[in-house]
């Protein structure tokens, strides 16, 4: 996980001390990242906006300017009612991810659940299979027919729910969304100085009390920002609505512009581009909400005195009811989901009429291997995952120095307090991809960086924090238990926002999703990073400064860290990247 | 890379003699139908966007390049989408389809008027009944029926849903079980999908009073597939009006035959007319061209009827082909008037967009919460 954090391998210390890089060689670099990033950003959302106010596709010249599809849309009930129903399932499937996701984030990151690394890592799986595979494995296990519902049908004579409804599809919904709020909680959960909350429990408040006033306002940040970006995933999800509220004619903004879109037997492009520049403008303004509410993380930010364990919270007689709560999450909503893709994939049919017995088989992957085009189309998806992230990388990689480490101006390097923050290279789980940090974070700390004096001064002009790094101990310095002074920046500003989310207008919120193998190759290559905080809340090395870096400092314990984690690919990969 | 060298050299000379065997003009086509072949050894092999899968095109393919051997053929299996890749990818002079496979009356009527479709007579066409030659160039590739299928388990023995005014009785008969146990296609969801329930509602003076009885039993569905995995599961009593392609293929599997049947449509049989055409925006014509006749070929249509298709030629017997032809779709359903070909003729397009806006008003709402 510390590869994470470590430094590029090629960076010499003039590299990595160089605060604004303005070198001659440099200048046109940059000026072609920055064309790129802007290109590549524009490129799809010019088209839309010119579609949205022409009369004719854009491949038909003899359109003319118009604004009829927006006074059209304005006056279609069926616009209105997707819009409602999308607002309505955004915000039931957010408050569902919420809870849910934090109340997890809690009682794995926070307190002594017993086998909570195991339960926290099963929590995640979802994020690693796609909507439309969730979907499916929805309906298997809670569908009218679904397996779990049969089960449960038989129990109690009739039928418990039915997922065809707009609350059947914010739960699946909610659910499938809440291991991203629990990944973006649960770091800053685990930093959680404990003798704040003993304080507080000291000065005479119960549990209930400590958790409302001290555990749950140190968290939001990361709630903050788990919210709007699980909104805009809401609003912006299209398979869940279509697969699970389709039936039921439940209709969306994206259903809308799949069916006007696509099925119409006259595409409506106006229309539907006219849609897409209104869900474009509400998820801008979600984003700049966003940036406000939780822009100054410092205010988060709580000084300690004396290094203590992050100790966890007892749960006492709550241990074993939580656990049995964790559990069933678990088992309800991870295991009985994905085992149900697992059960269809290698039977016929999947029916309750069919004893499972006879209908196991292999011929579904028998299938696959016979096609030329089956198969090609999992090269395919290989391919271009493999070089989406080598591309990516290289491009995010740019557009990070230039927008942080240059004087060319431009939104992205704006309202940034300095250092490299948009690859979220210190960040261990940038928008659910969770590498390292949450798995292996055990209860006990990894080493402390010793005395840090730049603690606090993280957001102080590189070359001040330069100055001050340089001043910190030899590289070679043992690493003690923290003494003193330590630096007990609980909630990291830059880690615990989504940076490109926070620090980018629109279009590359928008572009968030699609760059996400991107940044995530960007960590296991251990791009410089100022000020990294890993998953666990230990600050590691300020990585600026000559010597200060420790460098490759994760290779010694990373891999045996990362047992036991499921985060198989990724954790392998951080943990490789400095053998 | 001189073993690999090697490889291509001993298949060179294995296939060398086929191909030239092949090279001959079939059996009665015209005599410059040799020209066409030699036109299509200087092209880049056949793009085809079609509605099929890779399953229901191998056969086709197989013995497309027994005649053929050097043109390769590439099949994309698209929906709705088709045509707009289609009209972009011409407008911006990328590469796109040579050749065409899809339903759709109006997008087809669309696509002839704007003189997309590139003129030929296919040497084939006396064996294509009237209603699969929709306009010069442009054919029927099989004539699909459309066809009703429930649950055994779900459904009294000896209960034979084999019409729609057989559904509608159960429906009536069983309305509290079965409320929200039917489906069929989503009319609402595009003219394409409108046209299962479209072409049996032509055949009805009263059809609009069964499909609103049925409204509140019955949930709408975007594709065959998923309907017969959901009445697989249980979770659809019964499938109306549901595509014979996705049926007929899985019907056989033994865990499905156990609890499934079917039926063709006794009270009015829509056949579902693939149609297909060589595209002006192609660039491998004469190659597409070969293509086509290959399909309508009795060989062709037979290799399309592997994987569920109903072949559209007159010469096709039974016993040739797995699944039932046209004939014998006829006399399960007491005759041939019974059935009803899908028309691509203009007035289609105005009765089926008039069909989804009463659809939309009168059967949308009555099956929707």
């Amino acid at each position: 996980m510390t590869s994470l954090t470590a430094p590029a391998l090629g960076a010499t210390p003039a590299e990595a001390g160089l605060p604004r890089a303005t070198g001659r060689v440099d200048r046109p670099l940059q000026a072609l990242t920055y064309a790129t990033v802007a290109v590549l950003v524009l490129a799809p959302i010019v088209p839309i906006l010119i579609q949205s106010f022409s009369s004719k596709p854009l491949y038909d010249d003899t359109g003319i300017w118009t604004l009829a599809d927006y006074a059209e849309l304005a006056q279609d009930p069926a616009f209105w009612r997707a819009s409602a129903n999308t607002l309505l399932f955004g915000a039931a499937s957010t408050l569902i991810a919420q809870v849910v996701g934090v109340w997890l984030a809690i009682v794995i990151g926070r307190t002594d659940l017993p086998g909570r690394r195991v339960l926290g890592a099963v929590a995640t799986w979802p994020l690693f299979v796609s909507h439309l595979v969730l979907a499916f494995g929805w309906i298997i296990a809670y569908g009218p027919a679904g397996y779990v519902t049969s089960w449960l049908t038989g129990l109690i004579g009739e039928e418990p729910w039915n997922l065809y409804t707009l609350g059947g599809l914010s739960l699946a919904a909610g659910l499938s969304m809440a291991p991203l709020t629990y990944l973006y909680c649960v770091g800053a959960a685990r930093t959680i100085d404990g003798s704040l909350e003993n304080a507080a429990r000291l000065a005479g408040a119960g549990p209930f009390r400590t958790l409302v006033t001290v555990t749950l306002p140190l968290l939001r940040p990361a709630i903050i920002a788990s919210t709007i970006l699980n909104f805009v995933l809401a609003i912006e999800l299209l398979v869940l609505p279509l697969l699970l509220g389709a039936p039921s004619g439940l209709e969306f903004l994206t259903t809308f512009i799949y069916t006007r879109g696509f099925e119409d037997s006259t595409p409506r492009h106006g229309m539907v581009a006219a849609v897409a520049v209104i869900l474009f403008a509400v998820v801008t303004l979600l984003v700049l909400a966003q940036m406000r509410l939780v822009g100054d993380g410092r205010r988060f930010t709580t000084v300690g005195g004396k290094a203590a364990r992050p100790r966890r919270l007892e749960l006492s007689w709550a241990k074993w009811p939580t656990f049995g709560l964790v559990l069933a999450f678990d088992a309800f909503f991870v295991v009985a989901i994905l085992g149900g893709l697992v059960l269809r994939g290698f039977t016929s049919v999947l029916s309750p009429f069919v004893p499972l017995s006879e209908a196991l088989t292999l011929d579904n992957f028998r299938t696959i291997f016979a096609y030329e085009q089956y198969v090609r189309s999992i090269g395919n998806t290989i391919a271009v995952a493999v070089a989406g992230g080598v591309i990516g990388t290289a491009l995010v990689a740019a557009a990070a120095l230039v927008a942080l480490r240059s004087d060319v101006p431009g939104p992205a390097g704006a309202g940034l307090p300095g250092g490299l923050s948009a690859g979220g290279a210190g960040h261990p789980h940038r928008h659910g991809l969770p590498v390292g940090g949450d798995v292996a974070a055990g209860p006990e700390p990894a080493p402390e960086h010793d005395l840090d004096p730049g603690a606090g001064l993280r957001d102080a002009p590189p070359a001040d924090r330069l100055g001050r790094g340089a001043a910190g101990p030899a590289p070679d310095h043992p690493r003690p238990r923290p003494l003193g002074a330590h630096r007990r920046v609980e909630l990291d500003p830059d880690g615990d926002r989504d940076p490109a989310a926070a620090d980018a207008p629109g279009p590359r919120r928008l572009l968030h999703p699609a760059l996400r193998p991107l940044r995530e190759g960007i960590r296991r290559r251990g791009v410089p990073v100022r000020a990294g905080q890993r998953g666990d809340g230990h600050h590691d090395a300020d990585l600026l400064g000559p010597g200060r870096e420790r460098r490759g400092g994760g290779a010694g314990h990373a891999p045996g860290r990362h047992r036991g984690g499921v985060h198989g690919p990724a954790v392998a990969a951080a943990g490789s990247a400095h053998p | 890379m001189p073993k690999s060298l090697l490889w291509v050299a001993v298949a060179a000379l294995m296939l060398g003699p086929v191909a030239a065997r092949a090279e001959g003009t079939p059996a009665g086509y015209p005599a410059d139908y040799a020209k066409l072949i030699e036109t299509s050894k200087s092209e880049q092999g056949v793009l085809v966007y079609s509605v099929m899968a890779a399953f229901n095109w191998k056969p086709v393919i197989e013995g497309f390049a027994k005649k053929y051997p050097w043109i390769k053929v590439e099949t994309l299996d698209m929906s709705s989408e088709l045509w707009d890749r289609y009209n972009t990818e011409k407008a911006s002079g990328a590469r796109t389809a040579d050749l065409i496979a899809s339903f759709g009356v109006d997008r087809w009527n669309e696509f002839i008027a704007k003189g997309e479709a590139v003129p030929h007579a296919s040497p084939e066409e006396a064996h294509l009944p009237a209603w699969a030659r929709l306009s010069p160039g442009v054919y029927g590739l099989s004539a699909d029926p459309v066809l009703i299928v429930w649950n055994k388990r779900l459904v009294p023995e000896g209960t034979k849903l084999d019409s729609m005014a057989a559904v509608a009785k159960f429906a009536e008969a069983n309305a509290q079980k079965v409320k929200g146990r039917l489906t069929t296609y989503d009319s609402g969801s595009g003219t394409v999908n409108a046209s299962f329930n479209w072409l049996w509602s032509t055949m009805h003076p009263d059809a609009w009073t069964t499909l609103q009885a049925l409204a509140p039993a019955t949930k709408f569905e975007r594709s065959g597939g998923s309907m017969l995995e959901k009445v697989t599961s249980g979770e659809y009593t019964a499938a109306y009006l549901t595509s014979a392609i996705t049926v007929y293929t899985k019907i056989n599997e033994p865990a499905r035959k156990a609890i499934l049947d079917w039926s063709y449509v006794k009270d009015g049989q829509p056949m579902f007319v693939r149609a297909m055409a060589v595209a002006k925006g192609g660039r491998n014509p004469a190659s597409a061209r070969l293509l086509m006749d290959h399909i309508l070929s009795k060989d062709g249509q037979i290799a399309f009827a592997k994987g569920g298709l109903t072949p559209v030629r007159d010469d096709i017997a039974a016993g040739e082909i797995p699944y039932g032809t046209i004939a014998q779709v006829a006399e399960a359903v007491g005759g041939a008037d019974k059935l009803r070909f899908m028309p691509y003729d203009e007035a289609s397009v105005a009765s089926i967009t008039g069909f989804v806006e009463r659809w939309k008003r009168d059967v949308a709402t009555g099956g929707r919460p």
